[in-house]
């Protein structure tokens, strides 16, 4: 009887752990946004983490995007082809990029890339004591540490999608126009009519839902490590697979709620 | 049974101490750590703890600094219960502590001075300076734990332990506090540098009149800066007295732990078959 039960216990024992944790993470992003409404304003703070998180993740967000587009170009149009509608390729890549691959690779990107680094910087700072040393000093850790994360990635990422969305569209351009023959002009005009100013919007309101996802877990892990330098580590891959798997869920969560009303 | 004189018998009815904790308690996961803790620290003196690793010395002083919520008592500085104080009210609070944590706790992502320049626009001290002045007061602090300006660019890291500690002394003595805390502050030093640090420490009470409470379990220490001696043993207050007392305690406990004996009601476990097993 006990046996029979045992799997019961496990999953009710799992879903108390999640609850708590979605409870948790809930306050936690409370109290690092209503750090935003409170003096004093680390300003230097934000915009350094706007840098990090912007500014330094372009080369490896442009590239994602400028190869991603150029595979949707390769690809489409072998498939497309079949149906004598080549002419939809350039269509095609600008919503793929602007809708999903745009926001959804840049996050993946940014989440591997980023969150790890603020894990493990606050998950440095939690397990050296550093963060008693700020309440210590009458800072309050979550205002001086979290609020800007949360602010700048909430920022930064529709910044790095914007850019993506064009490099994409730029990098499904250059192999259309240099490799499968298409003609410039016949290309952008393609572009252009399937470009919708509503899936660049819904882009970007993606791109800020997912940094501030990436930025919330980063703070999240890291200032709740523990045990030294390999807590530190698993705080920083706690971050980037929780991360991830957000980001896709809120992709799915955010078209559902904009693209199939 | 070890009898425990009252906080309120140490202390002179008239002489309200800068500190006091009464019936401390706090548990982690069933397993209470501390259970019942009753202490007074004297304005203007410095207070040293005493206790074996893992009796919980940190966690008092995490619990008194508000890092970690009690589970029952009262912290009280100057008569103010600070565990129902308002966020901004233990924020002014905090302004007025100083503490140097057992590994320094430097900012890393920042320079010497830089850490020290934080220490000094936190505590709110100097907002009407200029930058230049508060460079000039924080060099001044380097200056009184025996460092030089040569230091003030450099990152912790390039530091030793000792200079470390004397930097996070620096920061903790920013804005003046009149409460200093000090977390095993020689743990992992050298004799000498060890009896430097001490000798700071000495310096802040004697000289700046701060409050000093101390966690230790290096007896050289407690002789060296401790007014008054306090020992923690299974999760209280089982002794305290003046310093100079405690070597001679009388108390079984205390003088077990203090002359480092194995024997004792202290247990050891398996340590005590240590020396036997040499051979």
């Amino acid at each position: 009887m006990r046996a029979l039960s045992l799997p019961f216990i496990f999953l009710g024992r799992s879903v108390l752990s999640g609850l708590h944790h979605a409870g948790a993470l809930s306050l936690f992003a409370l109290r690092g946004l209503a750090g935003t409404f409170r003096l004093p304003v680390y300003g230097q703070i934000i915009f350094s983490c706007l840098v990090e998180i912007g500014f330094l993740s372009l080369p490896v967000v442009a590239l994602t995007a400028i190869f991603s587009g150029a595979v949707i170009a390769l690809q489409s149009y072998s498939g497309f082809s079949q149906y004598h509608a080549q002419n939809a390729v350039g269509g095609i890549v600008v919503m793929a990029i602007t809708k999903e691959l745009g926001p959804v690779l840049a996050g993946l990107m940014v989440a591997g890339r980023i969150g790890a680094a603020i894990a493990a910087q606050i998950g440095a700072m939690r397990v050296t004591d550093q963060i008693d040393a700020l309440s210590t000093l009458a800072t309050d850790p979550i205002k001086y540490l979290v609020t800007p994360r949360l602010l700048a990635g909430i920022l930064a990422l529709p910044f790095l999608v914007l850019i993506a969305d064009i490099l994409g569209v730029a990098g499904g351009f250059i192999v259309a126009v240099s490799k499968l023959g298409f003609s410039p002009a016949l290309y952008i005009h393609s572009t252009y009519a399937s470009l919708h100013s509503h899936d660049v919007l819904v882009g970007l309101l993606k791109a800020a839902v997912f940094g501030f996802l990436i930025a919330l877990l980063g703070c999240y892990e890291g200032y709740h490590s523990r045990g030294g330098a390999e807590g530190v580590g698993r705080a920083a891959t706690a971050t980037v697979v929780t991360a991830s798997i957000l980001i896709l869920a809120f992709d799915y969560l955010l078209t559902d709620l904009f693209f199939t009303a | 049974m070890t009898t425990v004189p009252s906080p309120s018998q140490q202390t002179a009815a008239n002489d309200q101490p800068r500190l006091r904790i009464r019936g401390l308690k706090k548990a982690f996961n069933g397993r209470t750590i501390l259970n019942g803790i009753d202490l007074d620290v004297p304005a203007g003196q410095s207070t040293v703890i005493i206790g074996g690793s893992g009796n919980g010395k940190s966690l008092l002083l995490r619990c008194i600094l508000g890092l970690i919520e009690p589970d029952a008592g009262t912290i009280e500085i100057d008569g103010e219960n600070i565990i129902e104080a308002s966020r901004s009210r233990r924020e002014a609070l905090l302004r007025r502590i100083g503490m140097l944590f057992q590994n320094a706790a430097l900012f890393d992502s920042m320079s010497v001075l830089d850490n020290i320049l934080f220490g000094l626009r936190a505590k709110g001290s100097d907002r009407n300076k200029d930058h230049a002045a508060q460079e000039q007061e924080a060099l001044h602090l380097l200056e009184l734990v025996g460092l030089g300006p040569h230091v003030a660019p450099l990152n912790p890291a390039e530091l030793s332990g000792g200079m470390q500690k004397r930097v996070g002394l620096a920061r903790a003595l920013a804005g003046q506090p009149d409460i200093l805390f000090f977390d095993e502050p020689t743990t992992g030093l050298d004799p000498i540098m060890s009896a430097v640090i001490d000798g700071l420490i000495s310096n802040c009470v004697t000289q700046l009149g701060s409050t000093a409470l101390t966690i230790t379990h290096d007896m050289t220490s407690v002789t060296r800066i401790g007014d008054h001696a306090a020992m923690l043993y299974g999760g209280k207050i089982i002794w305290q007295g003046p310093a100079e007392t405690l070597m001679n305690s009388g108390n079984p406990i205390v003088d077990q732990f203090t002359h480092g004996r194995l024997e004792g009601p202290i247990p050891t476990g398996n340590l005590t078959a240590t020396p036997t097993d040499k051979r």
